[in-house]
Formats: structure tokens, C-alpha cells, sequence
């Protein structure tokens, strides 16, 4: 008969521990009642566990535990957030993995490192088990553990079945005992009330006794509290592709694998409690380990020998600034560079900066384009090595934006790359400081609304289609609270008892993580094994390694990571300037682009920008013309200011009506001046917002920069920003603020977690803006080309860049098998653009390539049969060609050149072929009229350069009285307010999330195009024209704003049936 | 078009959305083309969406062939289809006539074919759709366009099919139609002239019946799975018999033991005048090989005994009556088991009938029986989790000198709010095991009350190992 033990002895298992225990031998509290949990699986055993690291930790220090360890399945990813969350709880987190082995199959072991090298002995066999496995896998066998064991203590977990606990287990058992000392083993025995839990203890202890290994106590945890069973079974059922209602046994038959007060523990194994004091014991042992002993170490080889790491980037500091200014450094940013450099000397950061010199003086030597961006900007030192191109004597930089003494966090420079070329910057990377040293970071890949509603619903057992529709409520996530009349009006019944379990499910799922994928480009690179740190695993792409924690992991740990990330625009910008030194013998980089150019600016002023970086959105081409940029900082402005994080602020039209002069900016104060003094008194940026809050709210530097986190985070885990919300706005109400004003700046606060630009990196990004201009300003037809080589990027498609291209004076010309390249080249003079075999439907790069080199070789062809002989390119790739009509040269358009090819075949057919070389190209065929043409055209190079579509239609139009694009646009014949037709191939379809339902359209006729405003309602009405048609008529009102003009719709229908009717055979067929 | 689309275009209510079921499609075609032999003697079914009728010879029974497409159309519009009818003298003319033509329906008088199918589009002449696309890019969309091409040049092309198609529509090559075929009806009647009372009689009758329908059983190399008898009585009463058999079999012992019984049964009033036996569910069954070597109890065999004891049993007790047991893998004991008809079951072998597989994962943990109802009962224990001491149902209260667990089982949460269970498996003085549980509610409140204590509402028992 079980003792049980004195009721009253217990804490109260929510009251939390009055201070963190210091130590698990301070512990206070009964002998019996210390317990600490070693069997833990969280969320990060993917589709396992059933709560967060951070959940257990809080709730094993609530229940006053000891220590907690964290065992996830043969991996360490979910340890750093356990690590940060037990310091904040106050309790000792143990390091430890659960082994399960390859071989003997499915062998459990739980290890625990002890020290540092133990901690690397661990990493190191991870390592060694995930890259020998396929991505996410793991596999071990005991010899390999027992290869990496010393110093690791380890807990044998024995079979659920009582079956497979026989001779060839014991045998197994003997064989870690005789590996592990002694006291380094344990055998685990846990009470989960299952159907045989005394034989099972029985065993165990037996066979403990006869091995001669202690029992431990545990309780196999896969979630912190009793009530995530629920959740813990569908986890279960999406790793296994069934329903709650198939999946039987693999199902837990009772919710008893929670954490469980030491009280309880010690109730369940009151015949054994020398198996509670083993917990103990191991935890004293095991916690003698922290990740807090983890030193990151930089890489020593950027640092030539016999010098410092500081000297060395002095020299080169200063070999850079006398290339920076030729004609002497300005005094000012010699002082800067001094400033900087004694920063960095102090926080020995000099090892950093000398990496990602590094990598740009690699890039460079390739001619990849690349520029820093973010925080690194501010930087005088990164101009100067050629990191960075905003020149420190343009505009006013602050170091201490980008490494402060007081935030002591490792600096963090981004560096974008073409976006093609950016993989031999990577594989430099790997081979350079090799795969044990330099990994990517993780991703880690979390369940979002749709994705959560998917799973739990085939889970539990939902059709597709009811799956479908749920999906379609998922707006209420956002705002919160289900909205039962959308359900209902979805046809699903808001009452439903599954589906009211779905949903709060898929609640508690959001933000689980799913799996590992690799980060855009977030590279770690260490000195000394990176395999010793932290394990490393396969990606799913060939050739590349990850590491198993994400950026934010990193951060806590302290550790160096370069941000390689890809940017289509330095792609375009790069060939350009290849082009303009091909066509026109300039040769020019982003730092030697003229700067300040008017010419430049008139035409930015004019929303002239498709194409143009970051401002060729409708939005930003809406503000252009009332900010006007003038200068470079304007341009900063420009970027900053159309963003989630300012528009959400109501930040914009104040800040505008200042510019403008139609409003005083005032300051509460000079602290406040200085922070908002060079944007008017409006917060634009996201250091403006941190800075305000120190000085307005009254907010501490670290609290400001918790406040930055928490920003980052508050999609993930909501509340915590509210808090500071309430603190922010009460600091400033009490500073003077209005009330209106301080809650606009924590709406804008939000609003930057998604996409908030600090100064630096609206800086960054306003220099490609400035060059990307500057080349469409002087090099149309150069900068025409080098977008369309470069795409798919930007908003914009070949054809909307070719029709401004050729409004600006470029001449462009068809594809042609005798005169086009694979991409765009320039021709004769500098506003000729030759279209490019690229912008062919389905064509190969290879083919176009063998038939270029063909022609530069031999000669231009004469006829088709001669083509094909000669270049014995596939007969699909000249249909390709055809299609696009490419053998205009040859004399033949689209028809008759698909005509002949008809007759040609792959493999040789002799007596076909014969037959058709004689065969006159002039076969009776019908004749095809424009309108198909065009549209032929469209669908194989997606433009045309033959007529516009809507062209055909102008004739029915002008009978239904609508106007043209040119008209609108012209304040004379549409003055704001008058009501309007317009008519024209819809272009663009965008509904910015900060536009509540709006959805702007630009459609494009013949003579230019119309930008229109849909209002939900109106969408809602005309929905099936508004989402997929073609081509639209809209009817509406004209907007005039300065120089902006929208039409704001009432109407929307459908031209596509007109459209279809131009070409449509004269006769009815159903 | 897909359905996301669809319900774009038409909002919520008002889109019937019914699954795409080619199969059935393709049967209920057959059936219509079996339907339209009334027309015709030839007529087949044209999938997926046409049936072909050679009226060589009909027009005139109908009063011509426009009339004959008219009632044609008539009637298939009462069926709840839209058809498009076109008559002409080949089968490629009026199968592109029927889709491309005019959506009044046309005649094409003989000779008159290449006019008619000229403005029809290539898709007419059927002939692939890769084929169709290669005559489009070169802007060649109509018959028209394709026969102002020299037919030299054709071939290379587009392959051979597209001349032979072509000369098919245009009658220059033939082209057979080949109809369905009606199956038979498997059915057979006899009249009693003057009604009989005489039971042997009528079984003398039965048996004759059954014997035809055997013959023809055995010439159409079917078995039936349903036997409608029915007997026309002199008071104008009609008695059906229906006998169901669980695989399909011509058997007539079999079929006669099932029947019999039933027939004895019967009231026969005053008198029994007709009798007719209808087979339902024909299909066919492969033959009985001969065997030469006849091996003693063969699975075959086997299974066929079974099968008839099933049959057997299905006619005297009732089809809902002769249950299987039926298991899946669920904790919640009641869950794990239950009785389904035998004849409702779809199953592969007999040998399925007795499943291997136990209610838990080890035999012994589960009882021998299971209560229905689980049965209340008062029970000293201590507690929380300690053993039982006794139990007492309906005032017979006796000591437990054995008690294991307790075993934990919550709820099937995605079914119902469940409170969760512990079993304990108990032997009394008696020497009975019994399995009992506490449901646990208000668990948490006894969990601090120490010492022994006795809940009468809690527990219940659940089953016993016999």
C-alpha cells in the first residue's frame, strides 16, 4: 500500500518560487519534494511535442522543479529559446537531446553534456548523424555514441511495450554500463497510468538491479499542462497522415504526459525514491553546464600575419578612404573613421568588419554588384572598404546606430548581391573557411493561419472543401474573435462543435514550428569547429549546410552572421552599366554615378519611375509628385515614408503638409527636436521611434531596444508589445504629448515589425534608387534592357517596360533569329533595343546560345531548311521561335514559318525532308488578321510591338463613348469629378494590407495608361470581372491630386468576350 | 475552370457542385443507348457524351427521318437531356454535325456532305487535339481551310489520321456502327390455372421455375445475389419472397434451401395461381474449373460452406439479426468493438469474419466480456490511486484481494466531452476478475484526501474475464 504524503508540506504548485534559485543545491523544500524533470519534448521534436520550450520552462519553474532539461529528438534547435526563457524564469535549464538510433533500431538514450567539451562531443556526433542522413533525418548507431560518450551522462529510455524489453534490451543496457561509467548511466522508469505500469516497473527496476544502473524517474513530457492533449493527438495525426478518428493507438490514451508537481512525482514513485533523488543527481551534474559557456571566436584568417586585427583594418580603412576621395578626405569623416575605429577596437569588432571586407573584395573580383544595407551604412569604416556606397560626408550618420557600447551585441551587416551570382559568394564562403566552420542559419518554418487550418482540419477529418472555405475566415486571426456571420455566410455552421475544436486548435498550433529550412542567406562563420557549437545539418538544396538555429537564436548566443542576401535590382543595375560600357565606353559604379543630378530628379519629380527601384510602386509613384525630392535625403524620405510602419502611423500626410509649408512642425522640447528634427517632427524611421521612446517616454536603452525585439516578435507572440504600448503612451502623455500623437506612434511601432526601415537602410536603398534613376534618366534603352535581362524582379512586366522605353525614344525591335542574343541587346545607336531569344515562350538558353554562336561563326541564315541543318537545334525550340515570330529576316511571318517547320522532324526522315524543301513555303493558307497577330504575339513574348490590343476595340469604344488613357490623364478634357468610361488591359492588380480592401488597378490602353480605385464594395459586386478578366471597361469619376489622377470606379465589366469576338470564326459553334 | 473560380463567379449559395463521376457517366450512357434501340436496331453509345443510331431503314416507321430526330430529341428532352441531333449518310458527317453544326439539328442529304461539314471547324473531323492546335497556329480552323490545302502535304504534318477522317466524313471510306446489345432478363412464370392449395404442387412448380432460370443462369455464365419469387393468389393478393444470398451463386440446392422453408410458410389462402421467379443483381461468375485433382476441403470449398450456413441463417433469423463483430483501434473500450450485419459488410474472405487482432494491445489487459452499460457500483478504496478494497452491487458487497491499476483512459475528445476513466482490473473473494473504473470526475478534489473512502456514484463495472 502506497504511502501518501503530507498534504500540506506541498507549495501550491502555481505560486512561482519567490527568486530564482540560485543553484540546485540551494533548493529549498523537503528531501522527497525535489524533482527534476529529464524526459522533455518540446515543439521543436516536430509534430511531438505540444508545447513550446518557453511554456515548459515557465511551467516547471511555476512548479518550482529544480532543473528542467529540454530532450528533443537528435537535435539542439529548440535549446537557445529554453536557455533565454529559464534565465528569465529563474530556473536551471539542463542541455540535453534524446538519441534514437539507427542501429539497434529505435534505441532511446537520453545524454546530457556536463561541460564544454562534452557540449562539443554532442554538437559534433549530431552533426555526424544528420549529414550522413537525408535533410531533417538523423542517423546514429551505438557506436557512434559510444565513440562521443565520455563526460556525457546518459538515461536509457526503455520501450513502451512491455515485449521489447527483453534479452537483446538487457543486452543492450550491459553494453552502454560497460561504456558509461557507473554513475554516468541511469535507467528511466515513469508511471504514465497505462495498462501495465507495475510489471513495467517491475521489470525495469529487475533489470537495473541486474546491470547494475540506477533507476531514474521521469515522466516522458510532451506538454506543459494536462489540457494540450487535445493539440499533442493532431500533432500526432499530421505526422502521420491520418484522422484523430483512424489514428487508433498511435494516439496517447490519457492526457498524463505533462509536467507534474514534485509532490505528485513522489506520490507515483514512492516505492523507489532513490529514483527522485537520481534526478537530482543528474541534474547537479548536467546543470553544471550553461550555453551562457559557449565564446564565440571571428575567424582568424581575414587578419594577415604579425599584425592585429585592428591594425589591419586601419590600413585598410585608410587605403580605401584615399580611393573614396581622390582629391583628399574631407576633415569631417577622417573624424568620423577615427570616432568608429576606437568603437570598434574597444568592442574588438575588428575581426568582423575585416570578414565581410573579405567577401566584397571577393565579389568585386568576380564584378558581382554588391552593397551593404541596413545599420552598416551609417558607417564611415564600411564606406571606405567598399562595403557601403552612401558617401558619410552626403548626409549625417550615427555610429552608435550601428554598434553602441551600451547594446553590446555583435554588429550585423547585410550585404546584398546580384541576386544570379549571389551562390558564388556562398560557395566562396564554404570554400574559404569550409564546412565545418561557415553554415547557413535556419528558418525556422512556424504553422501560419492557412497552413494551421489545413493540417488540423484533415486531421480532424474535415473535407478539402470544408478545409477551403474555413481558410477563407482566416482575416478574424488578425483582428481576433471568429466572426460568425462570415461563417455562416461561407456556409459553415458557427456552432459546430468540430468546428469550434478546429479553430481552437488551430489557435494554439499558430506559431508551432514545423520544420527547419535554411535563411535567405544568414551565414555563421567561426574560428574555431562551428560543429562544436551547434549542430549542422543537410539543406534540401545540394551543396549547402545549415546550422540548427535561426537568427534570433544567434543573436542570443552572441554570434557573428553576415546577411548574404540576393537583390534583383543589382542584377539590373550591374548589366546596365555593362551595357552603357559596351555601347558607350563609360564605365561607371554606384559610388561614381554623378550624384545630385537634376535631370535625374525632374524626371522622379514626374512619377516618370517605372522600373526605377523601391519607387515604381503605385503608391510610390502617388507620393512622388507631392514630396517632390530634390536631394539625396529627400530620396530617403521617399523610401521610408510609403511603408506599412508609417501609413499606419498617419505619419505621412503631417509630415507632407510640413514639407509643403502648410503646417508649423513643433517640439515639446530640444531632446525631442533632436530626435525628429531632420523629418519635420514626424517619426519615419525605426531608430526614431527607439529614440523616442527614451526621450519622450522615458524608456532606458535597454528597454528601448527590448522594445525593438518585442516589435520583431509580436506577430509571433502577441501581448508582450501592448505592454510597452501602454507604457509608451503613458510615458509621453506624461512628457507633454498629446494622447493622439503618442498612440499614432505606437501604431507606427507596429507597423515597422513588418517592414520598418531604419535611416541606414532607407539610405542604402535610396542610393539604388538614385543610380537606378539616373540610368533610366540618361540610358533608357540601356536600362530598358538590363531589367528585362534581369527579370523576373520588380513590378513591372516586358511589356509595360518596353512601352515607357519606347515613350522615351528607344527604337525597339522584334526578336529576330538573325540579329537577337539571348538577352536584350542594344543596337546601332544608343536608343536601339533588340528584344532577346530570353523573352521567348519556353525557349531554352542553351538553343539560343548554339544558334547565336552558329550565326557569329558562319555567318546569318537564309532560310529556314538551312537553319535547322546547320544548328540541329530541336524542332520545338524553332517552333518556340516561330511562334514568337522570329524569322521575320528570313521572309517569313509567324504562319508560313510554322508552316514549314511543320514538315521538319528531329530524327532524319529523307524522303519527308526531300518532299518538303520542294515544297513551295506558299501553301493556300487562310490569311490571319491583326488582332490575332497581336494576340499570337502576347501569348509567346508577352508584348507586341505590332499595335496594342485595345486598338481593335477603339472603334466599338468610341460608339460607347470611352475615353482614352491620354484623355484622362489631361486635366482640360477631365477635370476632377467628371464622370468617365475607360477601357483597357488590365496591368497590375494590387490590394496593399494597408489599404483596407482596396484594390488599385492600372489598366494601359493604346495611348497610356489609368490608374483605378476599387472600393470593396464595388469589388464585391463586380467580383468575377474585377479578379479575372483581361480586359476591363471601368466607369467611374475622375481624382485629380497635384499631377496624380486616378479614376475612382462605380463599375466594372468585362471586355474579354469582345476581345475573344475579334478573332473568333464568323459562324456560332455551340 | 476550376471550383474556386467557379464559386467567384457565383458566390456563395446558388453554385450545386456535384463530383466529377466519369465512370457512372460512362454506364448511364450505355443505359441511354439500350433506352434508344427503340429508334433502332444499332445504336452505340458514343463516349463520353454521344450515341450514335444507324437509321438505315427506320426513317419511314416514324414518318421520315426528320421526324424521327424530332421524337428523338422529344424524348430525350422529357429524360431531362439536351441533345443536338444531325442526320446524315456517314457517321463522321453527322458526329461533327451533331457538335459544330447548327444547334437546331440538320439532315444531310447523301451527297451533300463536303458542303455541309465546310464550315465546320477541324475539331469536327475527329481528330486530336495536338493536331487541332498544329492546324491552328497556322490559322487553319475550318474543314474548309484544311481541304483547300493540297492533300500531299498533309501527312508529313499532321500523320495519316487526319485523310482518313477526312475521307470518312466525306463517305469516301466506310464506317461501321456498332450497337450495344439489351442484356436478358433472367425471369420465368407459370401459370395454375384454377389456383391450387396444394403445396407440393406449388414447390413442384417452384422447382421447375428454378430450374429454367438456372439454364439460363448457366448460358449467360452468371450467378444472381437476389431471388424475387412471387405468387399470385386467387384473392388477387400478391406474396413476394425475396432470398438474398451473400455471394453470387446458380446453385439451385442452395438457392432451393432457402426457398423452401419460406414457401412453407407461406399462406396460400384460397388458392395460388401464378408464380413467378425474377433473378435480381445478375453478374457473372467465372466457372467452376474442373479440377482433376480434387483436393479435400479446398479453401474454395471452404468458403463456399460457410457462405450457405451464412445464407442459411440470414433466412431464419433476419438480415439485421446475423451480425459479425467488427473491431478498430480506439482506447475508449466501448469504442474498440462492435456488431455490424453480415450481409452489409463488403469482405474479402470469410476467413475475415473472426479477426485476429484483440481490443488492446496485449490480450490479457482487456476482458473477456464487456458490458454494454457499464453498471454502477460502490467501492471502498484508497485513495487517490491505491487499490481497491471492496465493492459492493446491489447490496452484495464483497472483499477484493487483488487489485491492478489504475489504468488511465481519457476520452475521444474530437467526439465528445468525455471524462476520463480509471480501470482496475479486481479479483474478489469469490475469485472473479472484474473490471471496473471510477470515472474521474472531481479527481483533483480527492487527490489530497488521504486515507480510505467510499464513493457509491463514481464506479462502475465494465466486464469481467469469464
Amino acid at each position: 500500500m502506497p504511502d501518501t504524503p503530507q498534504s500540506k508540506l506541498h507549495p501550491h504548485p502555481h505560486a512561482k518560487p519567490q527568486r530564482p534559485p540560485p543553484g540546485i543545491a540551494a533548493s529549498e523544500g523537503a528531501p522527497g519534494e525535489r524533482y527534476a524533470e529529464l524526459d522533455v519534448t518540446s515543439n521543436f521534436t516536430f509534430l511531438t511535442g505540444g508545447s513550446h520550450p518557453e511554456e515548459l520552462v515557465q511551467r516547471a519553474a511555476e512548479l518550482g522543479h529544480a532543473a528542467i532539461a529540454i530532450t528533443d529528438t537528435n537535435t539542439l534547435a529548440g535549446i537557445v529559446r529554453a536557455h533565454t526563457a529559464a534565465k528569465d524564469a529563474g530556473i536551471r535549464l539542463i542541455v540535453g537531446c534524446r538519441l534514437v538510433l539507427v542501429q539497434p533500431h529505435g534505441l532511446e538514450l537520453l545524454v546530457y553534456p556536463t561541460c564544454r567539451d562534452t557540449y562539443a562531443q554532442l554538437c559534433r556526433l549530431l552533426t555526424l548523424g544528420k549529414r550522413r542522413a537525408e535533410k531533417g533525418n538523423c542517423s546514429l548507431k551505438l557506436e557512434d555514441v559510444i565513440e562521443h560518450s565520455a563526460q556525457m551522462l546518459g538515461v536509457i529510455v526503455p520501450p513502451t511495450s512491455l515485449a521489447a524489453m527483453d534479452a537483446g534490451f538487457a543486452e543492450h543496457v550491459r553494453m552502454l554500463r560497460s561504456v558509461f561509467d557507473s554513475d554516468r548511466l541511469s535507467l528511466a522508469a515513469s508511471i504514465c497510468y497505462g495498462p501495465d505500469d507495475r510489471e513495467r516497473c517491475t521489470a525495469i527496476s529487475t533489470l537495473a538491479a541486474s546491470c547494475r544502473v540506477p533507476l531514474v524517474a521521469t515522466n516522458r513530457v510532451l506538454y506543459h499542462a494536462a489540457d494540450r492533449r487535445p493539440l499533442q493527438d493532431v500533432l500526432t495525426c499530421i505526422r502521420l497522415g491520418t484522422t484523430v478518428d483512424a489514428a487508433g493507438y498511435a494516439l496517447m490514451a490519457n492526457s498524463e504526459r505533462h509536467l507534474k508537481p514534485a509532490s505528485e512525482i513522489a506520490r507515483l514513485f514512492a516505492e523507489s525514491p532513490c529514483a527522485i533523488a537520481r534526478t537530482i543527481e543528474i541534474a547537479e551534474r548536467a546543470g553544471g553546464f550553461s550555453l551562457d559557456e559557449l565564446r564565440y571566436e571571428y575567424p582568424h584568417e581575414v587578419t594577415p600575419e604579425g599584425v592585429s586585427p585592428i591594425q589591419h583594418l586601419r590600413a585598410l580603412t585608410d587605403a580605401g578612404a584615399s580611393t573614396r576621395y581622390p582629391e583628399g578626405v574631407p576633415g569631417r569623416v577622417l573624424g568620423i573613421i577615427d570616432h568608429e575605429l576606437a568603437l570598434i577596437d574597444e568592442l574588438k569588432y575588428a575581426p568582423y568588419f575585416l570578414t565581410v571586407h573579405d567577401l566584397v573584395i571577393f565579389a568585386r573580383s568576380r564584378g558581382i554588384l554588391c552593397q551593404g544595407r541596413g545599420a552598416a551604412a551609417n558607417s564611415a569604416v564600411c564606406y571606405c572598404l567598399g562595403i557601403t556606397s552612401v558617401d558619410p560626408s552626403r548626409g549625417e550618420l550615427l555610429f552608435e546606430r550601428f554598434i553602441s557600447r551600451e547594446r553590446n551585441e555583435p554588429p550585423d551587416i547585410d550585404i546584398d548581391f546580384e541576386h544570379e551570382r549571389r551562390e558564388e559568394v556562398l560557395q566562396y564562403i564554404y570554400a574559404k573557411y569550409g564546412r565545418d566552420r561557415a553554415a547557413l542559419t535556419a528558418e525556422v518554418i512556424s504553422y501560419r493561419g492557412k497552413s494551421a487550418v489545413r493540417d488540423v482540419g484533415k486531421a480532424m477529418g474535415l473535407s478539402l472543401d470544408c478545409i477551403n472555405q474555413l481558410s477563407r475566415t482566416l482575416d478574424w486571426w488578425d483582428t481576433g474573435g471568429v466572426n460568425p456571420a462570415r461563417m455562416r455566410e461561407l456556409g459553415l455552421n458557427p456552432d459546430d462543435r468540430t468546428l469550434r475544436l478546429v479553430l481552437h486548435l488551430c489557435g494554439q498550433l499558430l506559431g508551432f514550428p514545423r520544420h527547419l529550412s535554411q535563411h535567405v542567406g544568414g551565414f555563421v562563420i567561426t574560428n574555431t569547429p562551428l560543429c562544436e557549437l551547434v549542430p549542422i545539418e543537410n539543406a534540401a538544396m545540394q551543396h549547402r549546410t545549415v546550422i540548427e538555429w535561426d537568427k534570433d537564436d544567434i543573436d542570443a548566443m552572441g554570434m557573428l552572421k553576415v546577411d548574404c542576401l540576393g537583390l534583383g535590382m543589382l542584377t539590373c543595375i550591374r548589366k546596365c552599366f555593362d551595357l552603357i560600357r559596351q555601347q558607350h565606353g563609360r564605365d561607371l559604379t554606384l559610388a561614381t554615378v554623378p550624384a545630385e543630378d537634376p535631370a535625374v530628379y525632374d524626371m522622379i519629380c514626374n512619377a516618370d519611375t517605372i522600373g526605377v527601384f523601391q519607387i515604381e510602386s503605385r503608391a510610390q509613384m502617388a507620393m512622388l509628385p507631392r514630396l517632390r525630392p530634390r536631394c539625396f535625403y529627400d530620396l530617403v524620405i521617399e523610401v521610408a515614408i510609403v511603408r506599412p510602419g508609417p501609413i499606419q502611423g498617419k505619419m505621412v500626410h503631417p509630415y507632407i503638409r510640413r514639407r509643403n509649408g502648410e503646417e508649423q512642425a513643433t517640439y515639446p522640447n530640444n531632446a525631442v527636436r533632436e530626435v525628429l528634427g531632420r523629418t519635420l517632427g514626424v517619426p519615419l524611421f525605426q531608430e526614431q521611434a527607439m529614440k523616442l521612446a527614451i526621450v519622450a517616454a522615458g524608456f532606458t536603452a535597454g528597454e528601448a531596444d527590448k522594445l525593438r525585439r518585442a516589435m520583431a516578435a509580436w506577430r509571433r507572440k502577441g501581448d508582450l508589445i501592448y505592454r510597452f504600448g501602454e507604457k509608451l503612451i503613458a510615458g509621453m502623455l506624461a512628457n507633454g504629448f498629446d494622447q493622439e500623437f503618442a498612440e499614432r506612434c505606437f501604431e507606427q511601432i507596429k507597423g515597422f515589425s513588418e517592414y520598418g526601415f531604419p535611416e541606414s537602410h532607407a539610405a542604402s536603398f535610396a542610393l539604388l534608387v538614385y543610380v537606378s534613376s539616373w540610368q533610366k534618366c540618361h540610358y533608357p534603352a540601356a536600362f530598358a534592357a538590363a531589367l528585362i535581362n534581369s527579370q523576373p524582379m520588380g513590378f513591372y512586366q516586358p511589356a509595360q517596360i518596353v512601352r515607357d522605353a519606347q515613350n522615351h525614344g528607344v527604337e525597339v525591335r522584334a526578336v529576330d533569329v538573325n540579329a537577337s542574343e539571348w538577352d536584350c541587346t542594344l543596337e546601332g545607336g544608343r536608343s536601339t533595343l533588340r528584344l532577346g531569344m530570353r523573352m521567348v515562350r519556353g525557349m531554352g538558353e542553351s538553343q539560343a546560345t548554339t544558334i547565336v554562336a552558329e550565326r557569329d561563326l558562319v555567318g546569318p541564315f537564309t532560310n529556314l531548311q538551312e537553319l535547322h541543318r546547320r544548328c540541329r537545334v530541336p524542332v520545338a525550340a524553332l517552333r518556340r521561335l516561330a511562334r514568337a515570330d522570329g524569322f521575320g529576316s528570313l521572309g517569313l511571318d509567324r504562319q508560313h514559318a510554322l508552316w514549314a517547320i511543320q514538315a521538319l522532324h528531329d530524327e532524319a526522315m529523307p524522303l519527308l525532308d526531300a518532299a518538303a524543301m520542294r515544297e513551295e513555303y506558299e501553301a493556300s493558307l487562310p490569311s490571319v488578321c491583326d488582332a490575332q497577330k497581336v494576340r499570337q504575339d502576347y501569348s509567346s513574348i508577352g508584348l507586341s510591338l505590332k499595335a496594342h490590343p485595345m486598338s481593335f476595340l477603339r472603334e466599338r469604344l468610341d460608339s460607347m463613348k470611352v475615353s482614352r488613357a491620354s484623355e484622362i490623364q489631361c486635366e482640360a478634357t477631365s477635370p476632377s469629378g467628371r464622370p468617365v468610361l475607360v477601357a483597357g488591359i488590365v496591368l497590375v492588380r494590387q490590394r496593399p494590407g494597408t489599404a483596407s480592401g482596396i484594390l488599385f488597378m492600372t489598366i494601359e490602353d493604346e495611348t497610356g495608361i489609368a490608374n483605378l480605385i476599387v472600393r470593396p464594395k464595388i469589388f464585391e459586386r463586380y467580383r468575377s470581372a474585377a479578379r479575372h478578366s483581361t480586359f476591363i471597361r471601368a466607369t467611374g469619376k475622375v481624382e485629380r491630386n497635384g499631377s496624380v489622377v486616378h479614376v475612382q470606379v462605380a463599375r466594372i465589366d468585362s471586355l474579354d468576350p469582345e476581345q475573344d469576338s475579334l478573332f473568333v470564326r464568323s459562324r456560332d459553334f455551340h | 475552370m476550376d471550383l474556386a473560380h467557379a464559386r467567384a463567379l457565383i458566390p456563395h449559395a446558388g453554385l450545386l457542385i456535384e463530383p466529377y463521376r466519369p465512370a457512372r457517366d460512362a454506364i448511364a450512357l450505355e443505359q441511354l443507348a439500350v433506352w434508344a434501340m427503340r429508334w433502332s436496331p444499332v445504336v452505340a453509345a458514343d463516349q463520353p457524351d454521344g450515341m450514335m443510331l444507324d437509321i438505315s431503314g427506320c426513317g419511314h416507321l416514324f414518318g421520315g427521318d426528320k421526324a424521327l430526330a424530332i421524337s428523338l430529341r422529344k424524348r430525350l428532352r422529357k429524360l431531362g437531356f439536351t441533345a443536338r441531333v444531325a442526320v446524315a449518310s456517314t457517321p463522321g458527317a453527322a458526329w461533327g454535325a451533331a457538335r459544330f453544326g447548327p444547334a437546331a439539328g440538320i439532315i444531310i442529304r447523301p451527297g451533300r456532305e463536303r458542303e455541309a461539314i465546310a464550315p465546320l471547324p477541324v475539331e469536327s473531323l475527329r481528330i486530336s487535339g495536338t493536331v487541332v492546335d498544329a492546324l491552328g497556329e497556322v490559322g487553319i480552323r475550318t474543314v474548309e481551310q484544311l481541304m483547300a490545302i493540297a492533300r500531299s502535304s498533309l501527312p508529313a504534318r499532321y500523320g495519316q489520321e487526319i485523310l482518313r477522317r477526312l475521307d470518312e466524313a466525306l463517305g469516301q471510306s466506310h464506317e461501321a456502327v456498332l450497337g450495344v446489345q439489351e442484356a436478358e432478363a433472367v425471369q420465368a412464370h407459370l401459370e395454375l390455372p384454377g389456383g391450387t392449395t396444394q403445396l407440393e404442387a406449388i414447390e413442384l412448380g417452384v422447382r421447375h421455375l428454378l430450374e429454367e432460370l438456372i439454364r439460363m443462369l448457366e448460358r449467360q455464365e452468371s450467378g444472381l445475389r437476389r431471388l424475387d419469387a412471387t405468387f399470385q393468389r386467387l384473392d388477387s393478393a400478391q406474396i413476394c419472397i425475396i432470398v438474398q444470398v451473400s455471394r453470387p451463386t446458380r446453385s439451385g440446392k442452395h438457392l432451393w434451401s432457402l426457398l423452401r422453408p419460406r414457401i412453407e410458410r407461406m399462406n396460400l389462402g384460397y388458392g395460388v395461381t401464378g408464380i413467378a421467379l425474377c433473378a435480381a443483381g445478375v453478374v457473372r461468375i467465372a466457372h467452376a474449373q474442373a479440377t482433376l485433382l480434387v483436393e479435400p476441403e479446398s479453401a474454395c470449398e471452404h468458403e463456399a460452406a460457410i457462405d450457405q450456413t451464412i445464407d442459411a441463417l440470414v433466412g431464419r433469423l433476419g438480415a439485421n439479426r446475423v451480425c459479425r463483430l467488427l473491431m478498430r483501434e480506439s482506447h475508449r473500450p466501448e469504442s474498440a468493438a462492435w456488431a455490424a450485419p453480415l450481409l452489409d459488410c463488403p469482405r474479402a474472405a470469410p476467413a475475415r469474419l473472426v479477426q485476429t487482432q484483440t481490443l488492446a494491445r496485449e490480450a490479457c489487459q482487456r476482458p473477456s466480456v464487456l458490458h454494454t452499460q457499464p453498471q454502477p457500483l460502490s467501492v471502498i478504496s484508497l485513495s487517490p490511486d491505491g487499490p481497491v478494497m471492496s465493492i459492493a452491487q446491489a447490496g452484495d458487497a464483497r472483499r477484493i484481494i487483488a487489485s491492478i491499476g489504475p489504468e488511465r483512459i481519457g476520452g475521444e475528445w474530437w467526439r465528445a466531452r468525455e471524462p476520463q476513466r480509471d480501470y482496475f482490473r479486481v479479483q474478489d473473494e469469490r475469485g472473479r476478475w472484474l473490471w471496473i473504473f471510477r470515472e474521474a470526475r472531481g479527481l483533483s478534489k480527492s487527490c489530497d484526501a488521504a486515507g480510505a473512502r467510499s464513493d457509491s456514484s463514481e464506479w462502475f463495472i465494465h466486464g469481467e474475464w469469464a
